[in-house]
């Protein structure tokens, strides 16, 4: 389990969303994305997961070109924004869809929500659109882990987020990956702390271009923090 | 001081907001259209009225108390809540300024009040109608005190209006208590008035009256909106229907799409009345050449449905990125879809029972529309599901660009005029049985092929997945 991006390239107009000649992410990382606002984290989430076109390269996770098969849908999950919620349903209604959708049979549903759990915590069954914005960011983000999914992008997970939650989500994390060796985790943060906490490897993104990119260490926070004071 | 400042405020932000409205603001077609349908509308009023006055110069026309009821506040009241924009007042916004909520709520009466859309029906009915119906008895005495008499007439129905506007928002039913005051004011005038008499005069005790009446209406629709408070719609209780479904995911998707969203919702219970209300004029005088049958079978069987599917996928287009992450569930969504659909057609087929066995509509013809549409009128609706780039609003009031493209006319107009010349034509050359016997089998056959094209619809749908995604996110952000 691998992902591999070649030449890859979107523009917006005259801007370079993403420019990225070659990135590759190994099964079992946890790569955190870090980079100022505009510097193109979310499009190249969205190019991963085919929901924008890219102009140019492909991206291959597993082997399996995003744009021409829908095959690695099957062991992906993601939580973007508010767009991956159905906001009319509550959370339990929500996962049931989502399972069965999968075409997974229901006795399985209860191990799923089970593992989520965790992310649950709080989280009252009313119609998602009620919830508050930090709760209707758990519901995404089980829903992304709910069938474990060998990938999973998230963007800005920690938003909205209480600092116990925030430590929860750490924790899980890590215990995902831990439990599943073959696993890819990709997040984006503006949190450097966090993304120093969790990731196994970091990434610095800068308008459209991966400028750096080592493994996480004791230093990566103030290797972070300098990289971003000199900006 | 300060006030004034305030309220100069306001204004300029609620002046900019409707100049942004990405609706109402920037296409000045659709603003042109709305002045022009409103002419349109009091001319034919007019020209009524002045049908059914007879001669003029026989000193008639006024209008009974009943009379004016109908003609003046019915049409009124629906003619601003189809057309009007409604001044904006959020309070949740607007609670956060440092202006008392009363003067907050006298503000937006009296631009309710004062509204150009007031001045524009005044000028275009009521005043012609002073010219047409009180001068030629009156004299411009008359036509002095009917000027003022009509303007707080316009005034009591503009804050009237108002307040159905804004408690409407929250709960659809007021407007259906609406509806159901003018149907009974409308069988009370059958019953009672007669329409026109000789006018004795406009006594100034009546204008008298008419300014008390604006203020006491006035006061009320203030007291309303000043306490009134949003609230959240809570938690629904499973209905039987929904645990039915539940095992059926996209079905129960589409069930609950249609019924936990307040617009959504909307539309529907509005194409229910209007069905039903066709279904109960097939009891009136019967229909000689059929026209008004067909007409009443092109209403309730492919109105419906047009209205719900023209912009199909659109209400999607709110949540499309989590039906992509899942392999195939575009068209597994499309078919439940259609099934959906098919199915919500046998409710106007049930309700056009009565009026079978009755007589007033063949069986034969309620069948034909109800396989043309679900064969041949979905299918020309489906077509636009790869091309639908706006998200439609599930929930609340929020305002999307207008999508009056060509394409969106043509496939109504298409909608609205196939089954029609179809049915006719059948009929005419092949006869009542063959006719639609003829449109059932064009119907059977594409309920029969419906795999076919909906599985061509969900292919130019992935096609075109990233430009549609990109124009409901944009529409989304709006």
């Amino acid at each position: 389990m691998d992902i591999t991006i070649s030449n890859l390239r979107k523009t917006y107009g005259t801007v370079t969303a993403v420019d990225v000649p070659h990135f590759t992410v190994e099964g079992g990382q946890l790569l955190g994305l870090v980079g100022n606002n505009g510097a193109g984290k979310t499009t190249l989430f969205r190019l991963l997961l085919d929901l924008v076109a890219a102009d140019a390269g492909t991206v291959s996770v597993a082997g399996i070109d995003v744009s021409r098969s829908e095959s690695w849908k099957a062991f992906t999950g993601a939580f973007l924004d508010e767009s991956f919620l159905i906001d009319y349903l509550t959370p339990s209604e929500f996962f049931r869809f989502l399972w069965r959708l999968s075409g997974a049979s229901d006795d399985s549903l209860a191990a799923g929500l089970t593992m989520c759990a965790p992310l649950l915590e709080g989280v009252p069954d009313v119609l998602i659109r009620e919830l508050s914005a930090g709760n209707r960011q758990k519901v995404g983000l089980a829903a992304a882990f709910l069938r474990s999914p060998e990938l999973v992008v998230l963007d800005e997970p920690f938003t909205f987020l209480d600092p116990s939650s925030q430590h929860v989500l750490k924790t899980f994390l890590s215990d995902y990956i831990a439990q599943h060796p073959a696993a890819i985790i990709l997040l984006s943060s503006h949190d450097l702390h966090h993304v120093s906490d969790v990731s196994s490897r970091i990434a610095l993104m800068e308008r459209g271009s991966i400028v750096r990119s080592f493994d996480a260490s004791e230093d990566a926070l103030s290797a972070l923090e300098s990289y971003f004071a000199a900006r | 001081m300060h006030t004034l400042r305030t309220l100069f405020l306001l204004h300029t932000g609620e002046r900019l907001c409707r100049q942004r409205d990405p609706l109402w603001g920037r296409s000045s077609a659709v603003l042109l259209l709305r002045w022009l349908l409103t002419a349109v509308y009091a001319v034919s009023l007019l020209t009524l009225v002045r049908s059914l006055a007879g001669d003029v110069s026989s000193g008639l026309i006024a209008l009974k108390p009943w009379s004016a009821v109908l003609l003046f506040l019915i049409p009124d009241f629906w003619l601003r809540f189809l057309f009007q924009q409604s001044p904006v007042l959020r309070t949740g916004a607007c609670a956060l300024m440092s202006v008392p909520r009363s003067l907050l709520v006298h503000h937006f009466l009296l631009q309710s009040v004062f509204a150009p859309y007031n001045l524009f029906w005044l000028l275009c009915f009521f005043w012609p109608l002073g010219l047409l119906c009180v001068v030629p008895v009156l004299s411009w005495t008359g036509l002095a005190l009917w000027i003022v008499l009509s303007a707080c007439l316009v005034s009591c129905s503009a804050l009237f209006y108002q307040m159905m506007r804004l408690l409407s928002g929250c709960r659809f039913r007021w407007v259906f208590a609406v509806a159901g005051v003018h149907v009974v004011l409308l069988f009370a005038a059958v019953l009672w008035g007669e329409g026109f008499d000789a006018v004795p005069a406009l006594p100034l005790w009546l204008v008298a009256a008419a300014f008390a009446a604006v203020a006491v209406v006035y006061a009320i629709v203030f007291r309303v909106l000043y306490n009134f408070r949003e609230e959240p719609s809570s938690r629904r209780e499973h209905s039987s229907a929904e645990s039915f479904l539940a095992h059926i995911p996209l079905l129960s998707l589409e069930w609950l799409l249609r019924w936990r969203n307040r617009r959504v919702r909307t539309s529907q219970l509005s194409i229910l009345c209007l069905m039903a209300m066709l279904c109960l004029a097939q009891f009136g005088e019967a229909d000689a050449d059929g026209v008004m049958t067909s007409f009443t079978c092109l209403y309730c069987f492919a109105v419906p449905v047009m209205l719900m599917l023209v912009d199909v996928m659109s209400h999607e287009g709110n949540y499309v990125e989590a039906l992509l992450m899942e392999r195939g569930s575009v068209e597994r969504l499309l078919r439940a879809k259609y099934l959906f659909n098919v199915l919500f057609l046998l409710l106007p087929l049930l309700m056009l029972m009565p009026a079978v066995t009755q007589g007033r509509v063949h069986l034969l013809q309620c069948l034909a529309y109800m396989l043309f549409t679900a064969g041949v009128i979905f299918p020309l609706l489906f077509l636009r599901a790869p091309y639908n780039a706006s998200a439609r609003a599930l929930h609340r009031q929020r305002r999307v660009r207008a999508s009056l493209s060509y394409a969106h006319g043509f496939i109504a107009t298409l909608v609205l005029s196939l089954p029609i010349a179809m049915e006719r034509g059948a009929r005419w050359l092949l006869g009542d049985v063959w006719g639609c016997a003829a449109l059932m089998l064009l119907g059977v056959a594409g309920v029969a092929s419906h795999r076919l094209w909906l599985g061509y619809v969900a292919r130019r749908f992935m096609l075109r997945r990233h430009a549609l995604a990109e124009g409901f996110r944009a529409t989304r952000q709006l």
